[in-house]
């Protein structure tokens, strides 16, 4: 059995970050880290500002990355991370609240490994981790 | 405005004898018109501007080769202006010279020949007339001028009214952005927050608390559908459409595979091809059918099996789609109200928000085309949308 990935949320929403995380530990995912804006989800891609420590922050797996987010807007991590060749093995999910064309017009553009509508639930998660 | 410009125009005058030009302003001036005395007709030439009456020379004047000063300064004028000549005639021994002299001028229109010898109140009555057909060629320059200004600031206004035109509209966008994303956060919480209460503590709950915690995630759940719902019939109503040429037989089998809600009623619909192709917009005829489609399935006859047909007849430069189900039908009364917004002819607990047919409505007229309907309760209901035919040899575009 493959070790449970490491997981970074990158989610303003209380709420929403409580219910995504209460769907990921049904699924047996438990390792969540989480930001609520634009620039510390960098920082910490990064390992710097106050995740320098990489024991305590380790660099995630998989990125749920939420598009509204304060400071700065989900497809510009997405951009920032795009330009960074060694995060390529970074799977990206990004999470909306609605289904925009714009944005994923944006999003499509960059790329990424899954575009959900939010809540997410069991039956996407499982097509995000099949059986691990 | 009038009476000032009559009385500041002055009459140039070019004689080349200084007796006869200072003769002559004498005149004028006992009749109270204002003349200056050029020395020649280069200075007269430079003094030909929009302010001057008129000009008035003697034939001998017209000899310089500085004639062509004159006439240049004549050819040249704004479309408004033709500046009355007046020439005095040279008396040689009965022959007429005038037209010859005026022909050096450019022969100009607005000119008047007097012949030699004078009366003080000939010449008086020419330069009057002059004068008032100069006054008249002003007033015609200030209405242009009033114009232009008018088409300026008229300009000026459509330009400015374009602009918050523009900005009314990247506010409305910014507007259902900010509608569609944060009007909807709180009901997805509410009822991830409902189904989390149901799973995580439903044993201590009764059928009752059970009961109860459906209804707030239904409640939720059709909240967040008329929102969505309000924000397709304004994104239909503004969206910048370029029709095309769209294969309809390539579109609806997409439409019925993509739609979760149509998929498993795939074998209810038969669609007789070749339905053809309709000049549209393919992301507003997807939901249309989408809309139509959903709305059979809806209000399907609970004890027959539905089935929904769909085909197209071709009329001249029209196609007409008709959308045939075997459902319940609307009554009569109801047949007028169903395309309104917010309006339903469903019984209160059938799922729906109401807008449906208003979006199929709103997208049909945007294409230029019509919708109708007719039903007969209990049998069935018929839609039917004219839309134009694409034009032949158009390439078809796919959804």
């Amino acid at each position: 059995m493959t070790p449970s990935p490491y997981l970074l949320v990158a989610e303003d929403d209380d709420d929403d970050f409580f219910l995504l995380t209460r769907e990921l530990s049904k699924a047996g995912l438990k390792s969540v880290a989480r930001t609520a804006d634009g620039k510390a989800t960098l920082e910490y891609l990064r390992g710097t500002g106050p995740y320098r420590d990489r024991a305590k922050h380790p660099f995630p797996d998989v990125l749920f990355l939420d598009l509204k987010l304060p400071l700065m807007l989900g497809h510009e991590v997405l951009q920032e991370i795009r330009k960074e060749p060694k995060w390529k093995a970074l799977k990206v999910y990004v999470l909306t609240g609605s289904d925009e064309h714009r944005d994923r017009e944006r999003i499509d553009a960059l790329g990424c490994d899954g575009y959900y509508v939010k809540p997410l639930g069991a039956a996407q998660l499982a097509q995000i981790f099949p059986r691990r | 405005m009038t009476g000032s410009t009559r009385q500041t125009l002055p009459v140039l005058i070019a004689a080349p004898i200084g007796a006869d030009a200072n003769n002559t302003a004498r005149i004028l001036a006992d009749a109270g018109i204002a003349s200056e005395i050029c020395q020649d007709l280069s200075m007269a030439a430079g003094k030909m501007n929009e302010d001057c009456g008129a000009l008035l020379l003697t034939e001998e004047a017209t000899a310089s080769p500085e004639c062509g000063l004159v006439r240049d300064v004549l050819a040249n004028q704004p479309p408004w202006s033709d500046l009355p000549i007046v020439l005095i005639e040279s008396s040689r021994r009965g022959r007429k010279t005038g037209n010859a002299a005026l022909t050096c001028l450019g022969s100009p229109l607005a000119a008047v020949v007097l012949e030699r010898p004078l009366h003080a109140s000939t010449l008086v009555t020419a330069v009057r007339s002059s004068l008032a057909a100069r006054l008249r060629q002003h007033q015609i320059r200030d209405l242009l001028h009033e114009r232009d200004h008018l088409l300026g600031s008229l300009e000026a206004q459509v330009a400015e009214r374009t602009a918050k035109l523009r900005q009314a509209v990247e506010e409305l966008e910014g507007f259902s952005y900010s509608v569609s994303h944060d009007l909807r956060a709180p009901l997805r919480v509410l009822d991830g927050y409902a189904r989390a209460l149901a799973e995580d503590y439903g044993s201590r709950l009764d059928s009752q608390a059970h009961l109860y915690l459906d209804r707030i995630s239904r409640a939720a759940q059709r909240m967040d559908r008329l929102t969505q719902d309000v924000l397709a019939y304004s994104r239909v109503s503004r969206m910048t459409l370029s029709l095309q040429a769209v294969d309809l037989d390539g579109l609806l089998p997409d439409v019925i595979e993509q739609y979760p809600t149509l998929a498993p009623f795939k074998a209810s619909f038969d669609i007789h091809r070749p339905l053809g192709t309709v000049l549209g917009h393919p992301p507003l005829l997807v939901q249309c059918f989408s809309n139509l489609l959903e709305n059979a399935v809806k209000f399907a006859e609970p004890d027959r099996t539905l089935k929904v047909v769909v085909r197209t007849r071709r009329k001249d430069d029209q196609v007409r789609i008709i959308v045939q189900d075997n459902g319940r039908g609307i009554d009569g009364d109801n047949l007028e109200r169903i395309f309104g917004l917010f309006e339903r002819a469903a019984p209160k607990e059938t799922e729906g928000t109401g807008i449906g047919l208003a979006i199929v409505k709103k997208a049909v007229e945007r294409m230029g085309g019509q919708i109708r309907v007719s039903s007969r309760p209990g049998k069935g209901t018929e839609f039917r949308l004219d839309l134009q035919a694409a034009p032949d040899g158009a390439p078809p575009a796919s959804a």
